[in-house]
């Protein structure tokens, strides 16, 4: 009879462990806390205890349980560190950014195919149907409506515009990201947009369209920012995929793990780049401030963007020793 | 059986490493059982429940309507704040405002509450449901950024209803989440996309459980333990398997209880030196009891004094 008085007498510890687990950690007091921690360590002797006895099945079941709800009180999730902030997004991201092969050839492909297609779009004479055959001829039509008036006169439609593309251009990077595990629809969302990105700028640069002018007075300041946001985020989609080909002789579920950690600061920079382009699209992109400052602003940020990724991501001799666990 | 590691660090035991799992409770050495082992920092192993498309569907849905409902409230909270039209929150500024809190909630929700609840959403709380990284530890900030961002790749590919007919309302992006019931049924821990690439699982979490209450105390049963022969043995796997038909017969009728434990006592009346006329049931407590002696007493917190935790 002995572990029949052993698990009576374990019985109330248990049920109070229980009992604290019900209660949010917030409202314990400091006893509560202290108690609660010497309940959970001796239910873990417990649940030893009683695997090596063989007591009933359906204490043990008990036990798993009661162990395993108070593990998961005690141990709860990390937000970011904040101490950690600065490391991660100026030598982890930008270094990651530098030397990812997955982040070159996204960048080949948007703006390869962003400049040919910009190029066949402008190109009235030789290429007459390029940008109608893209864009359709009710999406240029569009655009004409959209860009008629001069910028400061129609803040409020620029606005709306802008709060409409912050959106469907975020998602864009956002999806390219998200399927890329499947690499196919990632490459193929990026090369599309890309080409309707391309095409839309060839044909406002044509000298016969008059809103042209309306249309980069409001496209420049926030260009730079988002274009590169698209094309980092699909990177980072792209770096998922290439995890099941190029395993490097992990397994493939290693693999996968290993490329998705390496994806998370390039994400991480393209939704910084996201947020800062929806600043710029919401506050100065349709304000009305004159053109050449619009125009500094989008040379300004090309700089940063140049410096974060050439200059933070140079790879230096302690780069290799900066362990990519270091979030 | 514990496995003592010299050191102290989660880490899962996948349970296809571990042969002497078979002495285990409640026969989880089976490679079907939903269960995932933790090996805690007090070197101590214990059982998550997995939790399967079944169960996270609902914790899905929910979370779904959490954020519909959220959206609503905005879309009335901007068409209220208009009314008096003297908050400029009506024309321009309220559409933007939509717009964002669209795009906040459609890609930040998830990672805005798995980092703040300990790995639940709202959909997941109502649910029972918990996300925790492979090794038993918490989801951080890190991983649930990866899964959520990654859940548009785990709901395609994407249907469309002119797949069906031309004439069909232009309905173009329907998911049908092939891809995460694909992963789930390929890996053990059943997984999504996002999970696998962000090292998650998603496990049932344990509400305040007591096993079943055995009812054990018929006289009958009492007197038909002394009755079994004392050098009468039966082996690990056999009285577990006893165990479990005596801890779920409450839940069965009288005649079912007759075939199963007819099955189950059928070869051991003899050896135990009890007559087969024995009911079969009762044989089978009587051997439960006598394994197991009294600690089948119910865990249920009904006699225990409240108010002393």
């Amino acid at each position: 009879m002995r572990t029949a008085e052993l698990v009576e007498q374990r019985r109330k510890a248990w049920i109070s462990l229980d009992e604290l687990c019900e209660l949010p950690v917030s409202r314990w007091n400091p006893e509560q806390s202290i108690r609660f921690a010497a309940l959970y360590r001796a239910a873990c002797t417990d649940l030893a205890m009683a695997e090596q006895l063989k007591l009933a099945p359906a204490t043990v079941e008990y036990l798993h349980r009661l162990v395993a709800r108070s593990h998961s009180k005690l141990y709860s999730s990390n937000t970011f560190p904040v101490s950690r902030w600065h490391h991660f997004m100026f030598q982890t991201a930008p270094r990651a950014i530098f030397s990812d092969v997955c982040v070159r050839v996204a960048f080949y492909i948007f703006f390869g195919m962003f400049s040919v297609a910009a190029i066949l779009g402008w190109a009235e004479s030789l290429f007459p149907n390029f940008a109608e055959n893209i864009l359709g001829a009710e999406q240029i039509n569009a655009y004409e409506r959209m860009y008629a008036a001069p910028l400061p006169g129609n803040f409020n439609t620029y606005a709306m515009q802008a709060a409409k593309y912050i959106r469907h251009n975020t998602s864009i990077g956002l999806e390219c990201f998200a399927l890329g595990p499947l690499i196919l629809p990632t490459l193929v969302k990026l090369a599309y947009n890309a080409m309707l990105l391309g095409a839309t700028f060839g044909y406002m640069a044509r000298s016969g369209v008059s809103q042209g002018n309306n249309f980069f007075e409001f496209v420049t300041a926030h260009g730079v920012f988002e274009l590169t946001a698209i094309a980092l985020s699909a990177a980072a989609g792209l770096r998922l995929g290439v995890g099941w080909i190029a395993t490097g002789g992990l397994t493939r579920m290693d693999s996968f793990l290993k490329n998705a950690e390496k994806a998370l600061p390039i994400v991480m920079v393209s939704v910084v780049l996201f947020f800062l382009a929806a600043l710029t699209e919401g506050f100065i992109s349709p304000s009305a401030l004159p053109y050449w400052v619009k125009i500094l602003w989008a040379v300004a940020s090309s700089t940063l963007l140049m410096f974060y990724f050439c200059v933070l991501g140079y790879p230096t001799e302690d780069s290799q020793s900066v362990s990519s666990k270091g979030y | 059986m514990i496995r003592c590691q010299t050191e102290c660090s989660s880490r899962i035991a996948a349970q296809d490493q571990l042969p002497e799992r078979s002495t285990h409770a409640m026969g989880a050495q089976t490679p079907l059982d939903l269960t995932a082992t933790v090996m805690t920092p007090e070197n101590v192993q214990f059982e998550y429940r997995l939790a399967g498309p079944f169960r996270r569907f609902p914790a899905f849905f929910l979370d779904l309507l959490v954020r519909l409902g959220a959206m609503v409230g905005l879309f009335f909270f901007v068409l209220c704040a208009g009314i008096p039209n003297y908050l400029p929150l009506a024309g321009t500024l309220g559409t933007i405002l939509l717009i964002v809190g669209y795009f906040l909630f459609d890609w930040f929700y998830g990672l805005f509450f798995e980092t703040i609840w300990n790995g639940k959403t709202p959909g997941k709380y109502a649910s029972g449901l918990r996300v925790i990284s492979i090794d038993g530890r918490p989801i951080s900030a890190y991983q649930a950024t990866i899964r959520n961002f990654l859940r548009l790749g785990d709901l395609a590919p994407f249907a469309s209803l002119q797949m069906f007919s031309a004439e069909a309302p232009p309905v173009y992006w329907i998911p049908t989440a092939g891809v995460s019931i694909a992963c789930m049924l390929l890996t053990r821990r059943m997984q999504r996309l996002g999970d696998l690439a962000a090292g998650t699982m998603v496990v049932i979490d344990q509400r305040t459980w007591a096993p079943p209450k055995l009812k054990l105390n018929d006289p009958a049963i009492d007197q038909l333990v002394p009755q079994i022969n004392a050098n009468f043995r039966v082996s690990r796997t056999m009285i577990r398997t006893i165990a479990m038909y005596v801890e779920r017969r409450n839940g069965l009728t009288l005649n079912k209880r007759r075939d199963l434990a007819s099955l189950l006592a059928g070869a051991l009346t003899e050896s135990a030196g009890v007559p087969s006329s024995t009911d079969p049931d009762l044989f089978l407590c009587a051997l439960y009891k006598r394994e197991y002696d009294a600690n089948w007493k119910s865990l249920d917190k009904t006699d225990v004094p409240k108010g002393k935790v």
